[in-house]
């Protein structure tokens, strides 16, 4: 159990992270997501290399959402009606920022985008999906979708011109 | 350009690590620690829980059979009698009218036909026959032994005379001419040769010892005593009794003699009967707790309901001693049931290696095949035995409790074992098993289980 632990532990922290803000929440929901894979480890069918953080990870992201939605504040998401842009976001050139600065800018999104923008980013969810997962619309997980990368891009090219490195 | 955001973030965060704090690990371990406990609290009461349900099984079982001091009744045999009352037998000719005996007037119809041998009477009396100093068909307890007559063979134990039971086989012949009376001539040898005879000597024994369709309940109830000698309730011997007189291991009516100059020699039964006429006779039954395997096919229903049949096999084992110690007829009887169950599954508590459930249910069953197997004792030793097959034609079905614990061989096989009550319906065969004996049974069942969704 604790190599298992000392393995991922890292890598969920991060993953819990990205969603949840507040650090001492993070701690509480790393630990269930421990207990739950160890209690669960019977139902894990190993299927190859990467599969078992893959599953580790998938019960990370649960727990997160589950524990976002105990919070219960995905209502309070304001769709303010206006469109979005119709063109596509322009990932900013974010080559030199270092990943631990873009993390912490992910932490500072509001909760809504933070949430669409790591399913969808990085879970690779769709926005049909991840509309059931939260219980919005599509196009509310879009709009904060887009939200979300556009705030996201303007702090990066604060954060390089800061830095010089334009 | 969507994926350029995906595949710069999967970039940097597929493996990005955060610092944990050092408690996180403490409060997990702490916590599995205390689930790893809860299941070993869980096991041990389960444990103590079927301890004391199976001490109240066997509490009960052991109440059960303290009060189970009737089994005459069970048997029966409500003409049995005693030899030894004599009393009867001035009253023998009165008895006649509601005496019906096993050895039925077929038997008598035919050995009057048949070839009698020399010296021997082996006629046997007709009851309409009777006169005053004639036998008649009496049972045994009205073994006639006329204190007027005096043509009774001087060899032949006298009723009177005889004490014990010693008694020796060849006896003095009787004077022919003179109407028969108790005790008989003997012609020395056990069975007559007599093909037709052994033909007869078969079919008494039968209805002997497994009841003839027409015998009744009318037979004397002179002098019924019996005596409830249950032995303790230890494991195998499930069920028995002892009373006095005759008996076999049938519902039916005890064996009879018809008629007290019934030849000795006829057949070892009825000399048996002879030799004992004075003394006091018992007979003793005893069921063995049935054994039984199972082959079972479980369908789960819910993760804690099962519904499951199969196939059962069960040995049933039953051995009665009757008659007096030197003169007596041991019967084993062996039956093999083959069954089909249907039960009703609970689990109560189960991991990995093993399941603890409760189940209750029904079970059809069908004797295949069964053998007796009868000896006949007389003066000691062994004179001849008897060999034959019992058939049960009736199904026979019974409800049952009980608690199991599986051991888990994979994920779909089972070894289990499973004690439990079971209560069997009386299928008005006329065979005796434990299940007509003692129809409220302490059973135990192993076999194997298929497990499947």
């Amino acid at each position: 159990m604790k190599a298992v632990y000392c393995n991922y532990a890292g890598r969920l922290a991060a993953v819990c992270s990205r969603y949840v803000s507040v650090d001492d929440d993070v701690k509480d929901i790393l630990h269930d997501v421990f207990v739950k894979a160890f209690t669960s480890i019977s139902k894990f069918e190993y299927r190859g290399k990467g599969s078992l953080g893959a599953w580790l990870s998938r019960i990370a992201v649960n727990e997160s959402l589950s524990f976002l939605k105990r919070n219960g504040r995905f209502d309070k998401w304001i769709d303010d009606g206006r469109m979005p842009d119709i063109a596509e976001d322009e990932a900013p050139d974010m080559n030199d920022v270092p990943t631990a600065v873009i993390y912490d800018m992910i932490r500072r999104l509001p909760e809504g985008y933070r949430t669409v923008f790591n399913l969808n980013v990085i879970e690779n969810r769709s926005h049909a999906e991840i509309a059931g997962m939260l219980g919005i619309t599509e196009s509310t997980s879009a709009s904060q979708l887009h939200r979300a990368k556009r705030m996201l891009a303007s702090w990066i090219a604060e954060y390089r011109k800061k830095n010089n490195l334009d | 350009m969507e994926n350029r955001w995906s595949d710069q973030m999967h970039e940097r965060f597929d493996d990005f690590e955060v610092q944990v704090p050092d408690d996180v690990w403490a409060g997990i371990e702490t916590e599995m620690q205390r689930r790893a406990h809860r299941r070993k609290m869980v096991v041990l009461w389960g444990r103590r829980a079927l301890a004391m349900a199976a001490a109240v099984v066997i509490a009960v079982l052991l109440g059960i059979e303290s009060f189970n001091t009737d089994p005459a009744l069970n048997m029966g045999l409500e003409e049995a009698v005693t030899v030894a009352d004599n009393t009867a037998a001035e009253s023998g000719t009165a008895e006649q009218a509601d005496v019906e005996v096993n050895l039925d007037n077929e038997v008598v119809t035919d050995s009057t036909t048949a070839k009698p041998d020399d010296g021997c009477v082996t006629d046997v009396d007709i009851p309409a026959k009777a006169d005053g100093r004639e036998a008649v068909a009496v049972d045994v307890s009205t073994v006639v032994v006329e204190p007027s007559s005096g043509a009774v063979g001087t060899d032949v134990p006298d009723s009177r005379e005889q004490a014990g039971n010693t008694v020796s086989l060849p006896v003095g012949k009787q004077n022919t001419g003179e109407p028969s009376e108790a005790g008989t001539s003997v012609d020395g040898t056990v069975g007559t040769s007599d093909a037709r005879r052994a033909d007869e000597y078969d079919r008494n024994f039968t209805e002997l010892v497994y009841g003839s369709k027409k015998s009744g309940r009318k037979a004397a109830r002179t002098g019924s005593k019996f005596t409830a000698d249950l032995y303790a309730a230890s494991v195998p011997v499930s069920a028995s009794a002892s009373h006095a007189g005759y008996a076999g291991l049938t519902r039916r009516a005890a064996p009879q003699l018809t008629a007290v100059n019934t030849a000795v020699g006829q057949n070892p039964l009825t000399d048996i009967m002879i030799y004992n006429r004075n003394s006091e006779t018992t007979s003793e039954a005893h069921h063995r707790q049935p054994v039984r395997v199972g082959l079972t096919f479980c369908y789960n229903i819910s993760n804690r309901l099962g519904v499951e049949t199969g196939v059962t096999y069960t040995y049933l084992w039953s051995s009665l001693v009757s008659g007096s110690d030197n003169n007596r007829y041991d019967v084993r009887q062996i039956l093999h049931y083959v069954g089909v169950p249907l039960n009703l599954n609970v689990n109560i508590w189960r991991n990995r290696l093993l399941d603890v459930y409760v189940s209750a249910g029904g079970l059809m069953e069908k004797c295949v095949s069964g053998r007796s197997r009868t000896e006949y004792i007389i003066g000691g030793s062994t004179v001849s035995t008897k060999t034959e097959d019992v058939m049960v034609r009736q199904l026979q079905w019974s409800v049952n409790a009980s608690a199991g614990l599986q051991l888990n061989l994979s994920r779909h096989v089972g070894l289990y074992v499973e004690p439990g009550v079971s209560y069997a319906f009386d299928n008005g065969s006329d065979v005796e098993t434990i299940y007509s004996k003692h129809p409220v049974n302490f059973d135990l069942t192993v076999g194997f289980r298929f497990s499947f969704k």
